[in-house]
């Protein structure tokens, strides 16, 4: 389904390696789907002859600064250059996916030792070595998300026929507006106008509805970091 | 909320308008801002906020039309601004890229990669050669003057590119085939191009600037034919027949919304910018067959 683009564009990968911005940028959203997907799902990796699984974020705060961290390390001159250009360019920003999510939960459980449990002198992994990446929400927080999605089923209800299809095209299969246009057989500037239309009534209904600005996060569930 | 896209509890509105603008798809490319939205979102419970909720929106929104879960694609942009601007990546590449990234992103880039490699390569020959001839589409008179050149693409892996151009008279492609463009810039003055054609209804059909480019298309010096990276598969809203295009070459990049009103003005040669080099070219467009 996905397509691997490096390191078969030897014009691309000439490009990349120079750190052309146009280039990363191809790079990054040719590869930005499969990274973020592996970072939801999770995967098995072992510690310490312990056999142990990462369940995957949940947050998106979490998965966003994975995703922001993940590529930053990928296109750093020395992962650059460290790639050999042979085999494909996925394994590579997968290891290095895996990578990232490791040194954060080392981080996290250097940071868990200040703590002790009053049960256990340990901290304990969820799920006998199940990394979780985020606990269930709370209340507050899941009420506010029942709200907006509420809010952004009946919004979709009341799109035309064809907004809907142009949604369906841009949003799920994240083509571009070029390529949608093309299969609806729609002039590309009506569909540039139309998926800005939409994102900005469903923008404005959010502010309409004070979803914006007090829920569905609740500043405690939000961490402030230095 | 206010009003301006800021959210409550946050003193610059900048940042909110920012998160605004990336949601409704107006920038993909790092803003002016004071410092980063990255480190500003990590300091601001307030925009934190808001950029979570159009996260969940923008997911929820591909879910109710049938998406399966995945990151959205308002979450997408805003990781690459993130990263883009640690790297300090400025959009803009030092030299062009002839194969429009969309292409990149879906199952056709497999299929035209060898065709837009052989593009290029006809191009850059093709409008040498080109350019030394008389009439057709070639550069004419004045050497500094910019110029633009058509290039029609077969449809299949191992078509070859040819000048859109016939020995006297207008260029001609045919339906089935793509357009592709390169342009002459040999002094450097013109830093921006609209390209469109107006068919015989006087509807306009823009080639350039591109909806990713609102602020308008940036051209460079080239005193060599240099390949735009821009092309139309004729099919989708074209039909045989005669059009008018036009280039603008342009002191600055001119901004999208404001040549909606020009376009037809111009290709009908009722009005002229000033300041500027407009080229107007008829365009045949034929049903089938060899043009």
């Amino acid at each position: 389904m996905y397509m691997e683009i490096l390191p078969d564009n030897r014009l691309l990968l000439d490009a990349f390696r120079r750190a052309e911005p146009e280039a990363l940028e191809i790079v990054y959203r040719a590869y930005v789907e499969r990274v973020a997907a592996m970072l939801r799902r999770g995967f098995e990796f072992s510690s310490r002859g312990q056999q142990m699984r990462f369940s995957g974020y949940r947050d998106p705060d979490d998965l966003q600064d994975a995703l922001q961290e993940t590529f930053m390390g990928a296109f750093s001159t020395g992962a650059r250059k460290g790639y050999n250009g042979l085999d494909p360019f996925s394994s590579y920003l997968m290891a290095i996916a895996r990578n990232v999510v490791l040194q954060r939960f080392r981080k996290d459980l250097s940071r868990l030792r200040c703590f002790m449990s009053l049960q256990a002198a340990e901290p304990e992994l969820s799920d006998q070595g199940s990394l979780a990446g985020a606990a269930a929400p709370a209340p507050d927080v899941a009420a506010g998300l029942g709200e907006l999605r509420r809010l952004v089923k009946a919004f979709v209800a009341s799109l035309t026929e064809e907004q809907r299809r142009i949604v369906r095209l841009y949003f799920i299969e994240r083509l571009s507006q070029e390529a949608t246009a093309e299969s609806l057989a729609l002039n590309r500037n009506r569909v540039r106008k139309q998926i800005r239309t939409i994102r900005k009534k469903l923008f404005r209904r959010i502010q309409r509805e004070g979803l914006d600005a007090a829920l569905p996060f609740s500043l405690d569930a939000i961490e402030v970091k230095p | 909320m206010t009003s301006k896209g800021c959210p409550a509890g946050c003193k610059d509105r900048r940042f909110g308008r920012a998160l605004q603008d990336l949601f409704e798809g107006r920038s993909r490319t790092p803003m002016p801002l004071p410092y980063s939205l990255a480190d500003h979102l990590k300091s601001c419970p307030a925009c934190r906020i808001l950029a979570r909720t159009l996260a969940s929106a923008d997911r929820m929104l591909g879910e109710q039309c049938g998406a399966p879960a995945g990151v959205s694609p308002f979450e997408i942009d805003l990781a690459w601004q993130a990263v883009a601007t640690r790297l300090k990546i400025s959009g803009k590449s030092s030299r062009r890229w002839f194969i429009p990234s969309s292409f990149l992103r879906g199952r056709r880039f497999a299929r035209l990669l060898p065709v837009a490699v052989g593009l290029a390569l006809v191009l850059v020959v093709g409008m040498f050669i080109a350019t030394r001839r008389t009439g057709g589409f070639a550069a004419r008179g004045a050497a500094a003057a910019p110029d633009l050149q058509l290039v029609c693409i077969p449809p299949g892996d191992k078509a070859a590119p040819r000048p859109a151009r016939t020995d006297d008279g207008p260029a001609a492609c045919r339906i089935d085939e793509t357009l592709g463009f390169a342009y002459l810039n040999p002094t450097g003055r013109f830093g921006g191009l609209a390209l469109y054609a107006v068919d015989g209804e006087d509807n306009v059909l823009w080639y350039a600037p591109n909806p990713a480019e609102p602020g308008g298309l940036t051209l460079e010096t080239a005193t060599r034919p240099r390949a735009l990276d821009r092309t139309v598969r004729l099919a989708v809203n074209h039909h045989p027949g005669r059009y008018t295009l036009v280039a603008a070459f342009t002191r600055r990049p001119i901004e999208l919304d404001k040549l909606d009103k020009l376009a037809v003005d111009l290709a009908r040669n009722r009005r002229n910018l000033s300041d500027a080099r407009v080229i107007r070219r008829e365009m045949i467009i034929n049903g089938g067959g060899k043009p």
